[in-house]
C-alpha cells in the first residue's frame, strides 16, 4: 500500500516533470496514432462499401410455367426455411412485368409488340453476407435447381467470383497494413518512451542502489506511459473527429468511429504507451 | 559482519582488476580503502554492493553471500547497504528532505515516524535548517551530508563510501570523515575507498591499502601506514596541489 502510493504519485510527478519532454512525447505519440486512427477511419469504410456491395448480390430463381401449387409451395417453404437466407420475395409473372416496365419508363412501347407475358414467376432470394461466397452460393443454388418445378437459378456466379477476389485482395492489404500501422506505433512511442527515461537513468540507478525492488522502480514509469499514452490518443481522437467531420461535408456516405471503437481506441492508446514502458524498462533493469 | 573471502575479479582473460583480496569488517568499524586510481578500489566496493560477481572468492555481507544470493533478493540486501557516491547522486529537483524520504518511500517503510525519522537524520548530519532546499541551493559539503543522511536513514548494516570527498575542499574534506566517523561510532561499519593517503594518517582509521588489484598491506586503527604506499609523485609540468604537498 505504502508503494502504491509512492509510485501512483511518482508516475503523475513524473508527466507534471519536464512539461515540454512530456509535451513533445505525447505529440509524437498522439501523430502515431493519429496515423493509425486513419488507417482504422479507411478500414471502418472499407467494410462498410464492401458490405453495400454484398448486399446487392442475390439469387433468382426462375420457376417453371407448369409447375403445381404443391411445388410452388415446397419451394417457398425450402427458400424461407434455408439457413443461407435471409430474405424472400415472391413475384408473379404480372408482377415482374411490371417491374420490367417501371424499368424501362420512356420506352415502354418496347413491350408493345409482345402479345403474351413472357416472364416467368420468380423468386428473389437475399442470403447472408458470410453465404455470398462462389463455393456457398454455388452449394445453395444447386439445391434450389434440384427442387421440382425450378427452371433455372441465376446468381451472377462471376461476378459473386470476381467480388471475392476483391474483397479478400482488401481485407488482407488492410491487414498486413494494420500490422505494420500497429507495430510502427508501438516502436515509436518505445522510443519516445525510452527517451524520457535517459532522462530519469539517474533515479532509476539511484533506486536501485537504495533497495526498490524491479517493481517500485516500474510502475511510476508505467503510470507515466498511461498518463501519456491516454492523452495522446485523446488528442489523436479529436484530430480524427475534425478530419471525419471534413470529409463528410464533401462525402456524406464517409462513416465515422462508433463510440466503442473509439472507447477501444483511447484504450489501445494507454496500453500503448503502459506497453512501451516496460519494454523500454527491459533494458534499464536488466542490470542490478 | 562483511566478509571478502579470496576475491578475485578477471576482467580480460589473464587480466584481474582485483586478485586474491580477503578481509572482514565488524559493525562499528571505520575502515579506509587506499591505494592509486586504478588499484582496484572502486571494484572491490561494487563487489561490496553486489553490483558485480567476484570471479573467485565470494563475499558475505550478514547473511547474503554473493555466490548464493537471487537476484530477487538483491533489494533486501541493498537495503542494508547505505551507498555514498563521489558526484553526490541527488535529485536535483527535490528538497534535501525529499531526497533523503525517497528511500523510506521507495523501499515500503511505514508512513508513521517517516517525517520525523528523515527530519532526525538531517539533523545528524547538521541539516536542519536546510530541510527545504534543492541541491542546487547547498555548497558540495552539504550536498554530501545529504547524501550521508540519505545513506543512513534505512540504518545499513554499513555504509559503502567510494570517493566521498572527491570533488570537496580540504575543509569539507575533514567535515565529512568526522561525520563519517561519527556514524560508525554509532554502530554502522563505515567502509570509505579514497585515494587521500594524507586523511587515513590522520584519521588512524583501520586501513586496507591496494596496488594492482591486490591488498599490499593492512595498518591497524592507531598505526600510521608504514609507508608501502606512497602516493603518485607529481606529473611534470603540473604543480602539486596543497594537499599533496602537506601529505
Amino acid at each position: 500500500m505504502n508503494t502504491f502510493l509512492f509510485t501512483l504519485r511518482e508516475g503523475l510527478r513524473n508527466v507534471r516533470r519536464a512539461p515540454l519532454m512530456s509535451l513533445t512525447s505525447v505529440a509524437v505519440m498522439g501523430l502515431t496514432l493519429f496515423v493509425l486512427g486513419i488507417f482504422l477511419l479507411i478500414t471502418v469504410n472499407l467494410r462498410n462499401a464492401i458490405s453495400a456491395v454484398q448486399k446487392q448480390v442475390e439469387v433468382v430463381v426462375f420457376v417453371n410455367e407448369d409447375i403445381l401449387d404443391g411445388e410452388l409451395q415446397a419451394l417457398d417453404t425450402f427458400l424461407r426455411e434455408h439457413p443461407a437466407v435471409q430474405d424472400v420475395r415472391f413475384l408473379t409473372r404480372d408482377d415482374a412485368l411490371a417491374d420490367f416496365r417501371r424499368e424501362l419508363k420512356d420506352r415502354e412501347y418496347l413491350l408493345e409488340a409482345m402479345e403474351t407475358n413472357p416472364l416467368p414467376d420468380t423468386f428473389e432470394v437475399a442470403l447472408f453476407d458470410d453465404w455470398k461466397t462462389t463455393d456457398r452460393i454455388d452449394e445453395v443454388a444447386g439445391l434450389i435447381q434440384g427442387m421440382a418445378g425450378v427452371d433455372e437459378v441465376k446468381y451472377g456466379k462471376e461476378w459473386v467470383g470476381r467480388l471475392n477476389h476483391v474483397i479478400f485482395l482488401v481485407v488482407a492489404c488492410d491487414l498486413v497494413l494494420g500490422v505494420i500501422v500497429a507495430l510502427s506505433s508501438l516502436v515509436v512511442v518505445s522510443n519516445t518512451v525510452k527517451l524520457t527515461l535517459i532522462a530519469r537513468k539517474d533515479m532509476i540507478d539511484l533506486l536501485k542502489m537504495v533497495g526498490a525492488t524491479a517493481g517500485v522502480i516500474r510502475r511510476p514509469f508505467v503510470i507515466e506511459g498511461v498518463v501519456k499514452g491516454l492523452l495522446a490518443s485523446l488528442m489523436a481522437a479529436a484530430l480524427l473527429t475534425f478530419l471525419t467531420m471534413g470529409l463528410q461535408e464533401r462525402v456524406p456516405e464517409v462513416v465515422s468511429l462508433s463510440v466503442p471503437l473509439l472507447m477501444a481506441y483511447l484504450l489501445f492508446g494507454a496500453t500503448l504507451g503502459g506497453l512501451g514502458s516496460v519494454f523500454s524498462l527491459q533494458g534499464f533493469l536488466r542490470r542490478w | 559482519m562483511i566478509s571478502v573471502s579470496n576475491v578475485g575479479v578477471e576482467y580480460r582473460h589473464g587480466q584481474w582488476a582485483v586478485r586474491d583480496v580477503s578481509f572482514t569488517v565488524q559493525k562499528g568499524e571505520f575502515v579506509l580503502l587506499t591505494g592509486h586510481s586504478g588499484a582496484g578500489k572502486t571494484t572491490l566496493m561494487k563487489l561490496l554492493s553486489f553490483e558485480r560477481t567476484p570471479t573467485t572468492g565470494r563475499v558475505q555481507l550478514e547473511d547474503f553471500r554473493s555466490d548464493r544470493i537471487k537476484k530477487r533478493k538483491l533489494p533486501f540486501l541493498r537495503r542494508r547497504i547505505g551507498p555514498i557516491f563521489q558526484d553526490f547522486r541527488l535529485l536535483r529537483e527535490r528538497t534535501a528532505y525529499e531526497n533523503v524520504a525517497l528511500v523510506l518511500e521507495s523501499t515500503g517503510a511505514s508512513r508513521n515516524g517517516l517525517h520525523r525519522r528523515v527530519l532526525r537524520a538531517l539533523a545528524q548530519v547538521g541539516l536542519s535548517n536546510k530541510v527545504s532546499s534543492k541541491p542546487d541551493e547547498l555548497s558540495g559539503g552539504e550536498q554530501q551530508r545529504v547524501a550521508i543522511a540519505r545513506a543512513m536513514i534505512n540504518d545499513p548494516f554499513v555504509l559503502l563510501a567510494d570517493e566521498p570527498t572527491g570533488n570537496l575542499d580540504e575543509a569539507n574534506t575533514r567535515e565529512i570523515f568526522r561525520l563519517l566517523k561519527k556514524v560508525s561510532a554509532g554502530g554502522t561499519a563505515v567502509l570509505v575507498a579514497t585515494h587521500d593517503l594524507a586523511i587515513a594518517a590522520e584519521f588512524r582509521a583501520r586501513t586496507l591499502v591496494l596496488e594492482r588489484g591486490q591488498l599490499i598491506e593492512e595498518v591497524a586503527a592507531t598505526a600510521a601506514p608504514s609507508g608501502a604506499y606512497a602516493p603518485p609523485p607529481p606529473l611534470p609540468l603540473q604543480q602539486a596541489s596543497p594537499r599533496e604537498a602537506t601529505a
